[in-house]
């Protein structure tokens, strides 16, 4: 259960299952988390002049892959500063190589324990 | 008169039990998935259902489902059916057998 004037995390991740544990794991690290299910409409709320706190990005996903939409947030004046979290398959090395290179701030590996993405976030975005 | 198989206990974080269920629920779905697949002889429809299987197991707690779900994946990149229906049905006896408690993950 996220509070009213949390910090908001943008979450693009396609898979149910892994969409509602980041929801979850997020909302208990105190942040109002937007969901988005496939690249296109995450790539729509990127042209909003509103920033949240922390992006967390799917590689694979639907209509636009998640380096496509870190390449748009690099690329906005507004969104450039914002931490953005990459998810990637253990088998992913070039994926890591190519976030890492498009600017991602640091990247998980799926499958991931919750304390780990608490750990990564916490170092992204320290609490006021 | 057959022998019951012995449960396979495993204990999730007390953090994220309520969301199991459901969970187990959508792995036994993609055990239906995956049979459909390899009926059709879909070797990539099981490498990619696979693969979601790898990303999503740890997360809850279910490191086996991410090792079913990395075999699945490799024998479906690789064409061998054979192989992936062999972990399918292991999968689906894993998903009969676990029983969830709540405590610190092993």
């Amino acid at each position: 259960m996220s509070t009213p004037g949390a910090r908001e995390a943008v979450v693009v991740e396609d898979d149910e299952d892994i969409g509602r544990l980041l929801k979850f794991i997020l909302e208990r690290e105190g942040y109002r988390v937007t969901l988005y299910a496939d690249g296109r409409k995450a790539s729509e709320r990127f042209q909003a002049q509103e920033v949240p706190a922390l992006v967390v990005l799917d590689v694979m996903l639907p209509y636009v892959n998640g380096h496509q939409l870190l390449e748009m947030i690099r690329g906005s004046a507004t969104w450039k500063p914002v931490p953005v979290l990459m998810l990637t398959a253990k088998s992913g090395e070039t994926d890591v190589v190519r976030a890492l290179d498009g600017g991602a701030s640091d990247y998980l590996t799926k499958p991931f324990v919750p304390a780990e993405l608490k750990a990564r976030v916490r170092r992204l975005v320290p609490k006021p | 008169m057959p022998t019951p198989r012995p449960a396979i206990v495993v204990k999730v974080d007390p953090e994220i039990a309520d969301m199991v269920p459901r969970f187990l629920e959508n792995r036994s779905r993609d055990v239906a998935r995956l049979r459909e697949a390899l009926g059709r002889a879909d070797a990539e429809a099981v490498r990619a259902i696979g693969h979601t299987l790898n990303g999503v197991g740890g997360g809850y707690g279910f490191p086996a489902i991410s090792e079913f779900g990395a075999r699945i994946e490799e024998a479906g990149a690789a064409q061998r059916t054979d192989t992936a229906a062999g972990v399918v049905d292991e999968l689906a006896d894993y998903l009969e057998r676990v029983q969830v408690e709540p405590g610190e993950p092993s």
